[in-house]
C-alpha cells in the first residue's frame, strides 16, 4: 500500500506538470474535490503538526518546488519510520505466531495423550469386567462342585444305611438260625427219648407176647389135664357102670372127683380170669403203649418235617447271607470307589480353587497394576491437562497482546493514513492552482474533440444500421426459404417410409416364393434321384429322355404334387416296387401267423389282389391258426387257388 | 408249435402291444427300433420294406413295425394301419427343408379312420447336430397346435446318443397303460 503511494509519488514528482494534469481525468478531480471539501475540517492539527516538526511556516502562495522537497522529505522520513515500524510489528507478530503454533501443537500432542490415556483407562476397565466375570465363573464352578460333593456324599450315606440294615438283617436271620439249632439240638434229645420208648415198646411186647405163649401153652396143658380127667372120668364111670357094687364107694368117689374135677374147673375158671385179667390189662398196657408209640412217632413225624423245614430255612438263611455277603462286598468295592471319586473330586476342586485363587491373584495384581497405570495416566492427564490450562491462558495472554499489537498497529496504521491523507490534500492543494488553467483548456480541447468523436461516431453507426437492417431482410427471406424447405422435406420423408414398407411386403413376398421354389427344387431332385436309379437299371434310353423332358415340363411350380406323381413315374418306382414286395413276401413266408395275418393286406395291395382273394388268403390264415374249423374253400381244378389238400 | 405257443399266449392275456415307427426317409426311424430293442447303435442301410421287432419295456412287450419311408413305398404305410396301439412318428430335426412334406404326410397318415384310436409320439430326432430346430420350433412347422381329439406328445431325441428315448417310452407305456 505504501509502496504503491510511494511510486505513485515518485511517478508524479518525476513526470511533467502537464502530463500529471492530463492524467487526471474527470473522475480524479472529483475525488480531489471531495477530498479537499474534506481537509478543510480535519487537516489542521495535522498540518500544525506537520508545520511544528518541521519548524518551518510559510505563508501566502507556495512555490511548488519547495514544496514538492519538502513534501519528498516528510514522505522519506514517514516511510522510513514506517518501515522500521513494520518491520519491526511483522517481526513481533511472527514470533508470536510461531508461539502460537507451538502452543497449538502442545495443545493438540496434550489431547492425543488423553486419548491415549483414556484409551487405557478403557482397556482397565475392560480387564476389570474380565476379572468379575471370571470370579463369578470361578464361584459358579465352586457352587457346582459343592453340589456334586454333597450329592455324591448324600449317595455314600444311603448306601451306609443300607449296609447297616443289610447286616441288621443278617444278624437276625442268624440269630433265627441259632435258636432252630437250638431246637433241632433239642428234638434230637426227643428223638433219642422216642426211640428209647420204641425200644421199651418192642420189649413189652415181646414180653407179653412171651407171657401170652406160656399162657397158651398153660392153657393147652390144663385143657389136655381137663381131658385127660374128662377121660378119666369117662373110664371111672364105665367102671361104675362094670363095678355097680362099688356103687356108692364108687358114687362117693365119683361125687370127689366130680367134686375134685369142679374144683379143678373152678381152678382153671380162675386160672382163665386171672389169665384174662393178666391179658388184658397186657393188652391194654399194649394199647397204651402203642397209643403212645403213635403219638411218639407222629410228634417224631413232625419234629423231622419241621427239622427238614428248618434246615431249608437254613440253607436259605445261608444263601440270603451269602448274597448279603457279596452284597456286601459289592457295596464296600462301591464304596470304596465313591470315596476314592470324592478324593478325587476334592482334589481337584482344590486343584481348581488353587487354580482359581491364582488366577484370581494374577487378575488383581494386573487389576491393581491397571488401576496404577490408570492413576499414573489420570495424574498425567492431569498434569497434561493443567500445562494445557496454562498453554491456553499463555496462549490467550499471548493472543491477547498479539491483539494488542495488532490494534496498536491498526492505530498506527490509521496514523499512517491520515498522514497520507493530509499530504495528498496538500498535494492537491499545491497543484490545483496550477492545474486549474491547464485544466479549463484542456476541458475545452477535449470536449471539441469529444464533440468530433461523437458525431463521426454517429455517423458510423448508422451507416452500421442500415447495413444491418440490410442483412436482416436478406435473412428473413433465408429464414422463409428454409421453412418451406423442411416442409418439402418432411413430406419426402413420409413418402420414403411408405415406399419401404411396399419393399418389405415385397420382400416377404419374395422370401416364400424363394421357399415354394427352394421345396421345388428338392422334389426335383428326389425325382431325379430317381431318375437316375432308373437309368442305372437297363431299360430303354428313349423312354428317360421322355421321362426327363416331362419331369421338366412338369415343373412348373403351380401344379407339382406328388399325388399327381405315380403315373407318370410309374417304371421308376417298379424296382423300388419290385424290392420291396420281395422283402414283404420273404417276411410274410417267415413270420408267424400273428405277423403274417397283418402282412396280407401288404401283399394283397401289393398285387393289387381282388377283395375275393385277399378273404381267401386271410381264411386259410385264420385256418391255419385255428385248431378245429373246416378248410375254406379253395376251389377245384382249374379254378383251384391252393394246393390240394394230401 | 407256434401256433400252440401263440394260443397259449393269447389264452394268458399278455397281447403285444402293435406300435408302428413312421417318418420321412433318413429320419432315424430303424436306429430308433433298434436302439430300442437291442440298446445299441447299429449301422443302417435305406429299409426298403420294413423291420418288425419284439420290444419289451415295463412288463409290456410290443411288436415294433418300422415301415421304410422313402417317396416310393410310403403309400404302402397305409397296409399296416389296422390294429394299430401307438404311432412313433420320427422327425429329423436338422432337416428343415423337407419340415413341410414331413407335416403333410403326419396329417394325411392322421386322416386316416384305422388310426383313430391311435396314440401319437412324435420324436424331433437328431437333436445331437448343432443348428438344428428346437422342440418348440418342430411343434410349430409341424403344426401339432392343431391336433384335437387325439393323445399325443412331442419328445427331443437323439438315436445314436440314446438321449430322450427312455422319455418317450415310459411315456407311452403309461398312456397304453391308461387306454387300457
Amino acid at each position: 500500500m505504501f509502496a504503491s503511494l510511494k511510486n505513485k509519488i515518485r511517478e508524479e514528482t518525476g513526470s511533467d506538470l502537464s502530463k500529471l494534469t492530463a492524467k487526471i481525468t474527470s473522475s480524479t478531480v472529483q475525488r480531489i474535490d471531495s477530498l479537499r471539501g474534506r481537509s478543510h475540517q480535519g487537516s489542521s492539527s495535522s498540518i500544525n503538526s506537520l508545520v511544528s516538526s518541521d519548524g518551518v511556516k510559510e505563508d501566502g502562495p507556495i512555490d511548488s518546488e519547495e514544496l514538492r522537497k519538502r513534501i519528498l522529505k516528510i514522505e522519506a522520513e514517514f516511510t522510513r519510520k514506517l518501515d522500521q515500524k513494520e518491520l519491526e510489528w511483522r517481526e513481533i507478530v511472527a514470533e508470536k505466531d510461531k508461539q502460537l503454533q507451538s502452543l497449538e501443537k502442545e495443545k493438540e500432542e496434550a489431547q492425543k495423550q488423553i486419548q491415549m490415556l483414556r484409551e487405557t483407562l478403557k482397556s482397565a476397565e475392560e480387564f476389570k469386567q474380565k476379572l468379575v466375570e471370571h470370579q463369578e465363573d470361578k464361584e459358579q464352578i465352586e457352587n457346582f462342585q459343592t453340589q456334586e460333593l454333597s450329592k455324591v456324599k448324600h449317595l455314600v450315606l444311603l448306601r451306609e444305611q443300607e449296609l447297616a440294615e443289610k447286616t441288621a438283617a443278617l444278624k437276625e436271620a442268624t440269630a433265627q438260625l441259632e435258636k432252630l439249632r437250638t431246637e433241632v439240638s433239642r428234638l434230637c434229645r426227643q428223638e433219642e427219648q422216642l426211640s428209647d420208648l420204641q425200644d421199651d415198646l418192642e420189649s413189652l411186647r415181646h414180653s407179653s407176647s412171651r407171657d401170652l405163649a406160656a399162657l397158651a401153652t398153660q392153657l393147652a396143658k390144663s385143657e389136655e389135664e381137663r381131658r385127660h380127667l374128662s377121660d378119666l372120668v369117662v373110664v371111672l364111670r364105665q367102671r361104675v357102670a362094670n363095678e355097680t357094687s362099688d356103687d356108692e364107694h364108687v358114687a362117693s368117689e365119683r361125687r370127689l372127683l366130680e367134686q375134685r374135677l369142679e374144683e379143678a374147673h373152678l381152678h382153671l375158671a380162675d386160672i382163665k380170669t386171672s389169665w384174662s385179667d393178666k391179658i388184658a390189662s397186657l393188652e391194654t398196657q399194649v394199647g397204651r403203649l402203642s397209643r403212645q408209640a403213635a403219638e411218639e412217632g407222629s410228634e417224631r413225624r413232625r419234629a423231622v418235617q419241621e427239622k427238614e423245614t428248618l434246615a431249608e430255612k437254613v440253607r436259605q438263611m445261608e444263601a440270603e447271607l451269602e448274597c448279603n455277603k457279596l452284597e456286601i462286598n459289592n457295596k464296600e468295592t462301591k464304596i470304596k470307589r465313591l470315596t476314592l471319586d470324592v478324593e478325587e473330586l476334592s482334589k481337584e476342586l482344590n486343584a481348581l480353587r488353587s487354580e482359581s485363587e491364582e488366577e484370581v491373584a494374577f487378575l488383581r495384581t494386573q487389576l491393581q497394576n491397571a488401576l496404577t497405570e490408570v492413576k499414573v495416566v489420570r495424574k498425567n492427564l492431569e498434569n497434561t491437562e493443567s500445562e494445557l490450562d496454562r498453554t491456553g491462558e499463555e496462549c490467550s495472554k499471548l493472543k491477547i497482546s498479539v491483539d494488542s499489537e495488532h490494534e496498536a498497529n491498526s492505530s498506527l496504521r490509521l496514523i499512517i493514513t491520515k498522514l497520507e491523507k493530509e499530504l495528498s490534500e496538500e498535494k492537491t492543494n499545491s497543484l490545483n492552482v496550477q492545474k486549474t488553467l491547464s485544466r479549463v483548456t484542456a476541458e475545452k480541447n477535449t470536449a471539441l474533440l469529444r464533440n468530433a468523436e461523437v458525431s463521426q461516431q454517429m455517423e458510423i453507426i448508422k451507416q452500421e444500421k442500415r447495413r444491418q437492417e440490410g442483412e436482416m431482410n436478406d435473412l428473413l427471406g433465408k429464414l422463409s426459404q428454409l421453412e418451406e424447405e423442411s416442409r418439402k422435406h418432411n413430406e419426402s420423408k413420409a413418402m420414403e417410409l411408405e415406399l419401404r414398407n411396399n419393399i418389405a411386403e415385397l420382400e416377404d413376398q419374395i422370401s416364400e416364393k424363394n421357399k415354394n421354389i427352394k421345396t421345388l427344387q428338392l422334389r426335383l431332385a428326389d425325382m431325379k434321384k430317381t431318375l437316375q436309379q432308373e437309368l442305372r437299371t437297363p431299360g430303354n434310353p428313349n423312354y428317360h429322355s421322355d421321362l426327363v423332358e416331362n419331369s421338366a415340363a412338369i415343373l412348373t411350380p403351380s401344379q407339382v404334387s406328388t399325388k399327381s406323381f405315380p403315373s407318370v413315374v410309374r417304371r421308376d418306382e417298379d424296382d423300388v416296387n419290385f424290392k420291396y414286395l420281395k422283402h414283404v413276401v420273404i417276411k410274410f413266408l417267415t413270420s408267424r401267423e400273428y405277423e403274417a395275418q397283418h402282412l396280407t393286406k401288404a401283399i394283397a395291395t401289393l398285387l393289387k389282389f381282388t377283395a375275393e382273394e385277399e378273404k381267401l388268403v386271410n381264411d386259410t390264415l385264420e385256418w391255419k391258426r385255428s385248431w378245429f374249423g373246416s378248410k375254406p374253400k379253395l376251389g377245384n381244378g382249374q379254378k383251384a387257388r391252393a394246393l390240394p389238400h394230401s | 408249435m407256434g401256433v400252440l405257443f401263440s394260443y397259449f399266449k393269447s389264452l394268458l392275456g399278455a397281447r403285444e402291444m402293435r406300435i408302428l415307427i413312421l417318418g420321412l426317409d433318413g429320419a432315424g426311424k430303424t436306429t430308433i427300433l433298434y436302439r430300442l430293442q437291442v440298446g445299441e447303435v447299429v449301422t443302417t442301410i435305406p429299409t426298403i420294406g420294413f423291420n418288425v421287432e419284439q420290444v419289451q419295456y415295463k412288463n409290456l412287450n410290443f411288436q415294433v413295425w418300422d415301415l421304410g419311408g422313402q417317396t416310393s413305398i410310403r403309400p404302402y404305410w397305409r397296409c399296416y394301419y389296422s390294429n394299430t396301439d401307438a404311432i412313433i412318428y420320427v422327425v429329423d430335426s436338422a432337416d428343415k427343408e423337407r419340415m413341410g412334406i414331413s407335416k403333410d404326410e403326419l396329417f394325411h397318415m392322421l386322416r386316416e379312420e384305422e388310426l383313430g384310436d391311435a396314440i401319437l409320439v412324435v420324436l424331433a430326432n437328431k437333436q445331437d447336430i448343432p443348428g438344428c430346430m428346437s422342440l418348440k420350433e418342430v411343434h410349430q412347422a409341424l403344426g401339432l397346435e392343431a391336433l384335437k381329439n387325439r393323445t399325443f406328445q412331442i419328445f427331443k431325441t437323439s438315436a445314436t446318443k440314446g438321449e430322450g428315448l427312455d422319455m418317450a417310452m415310459e411315456w407311452l407305456a403309461n398312456a397304453l397303460k391308461n387306454k387300457k
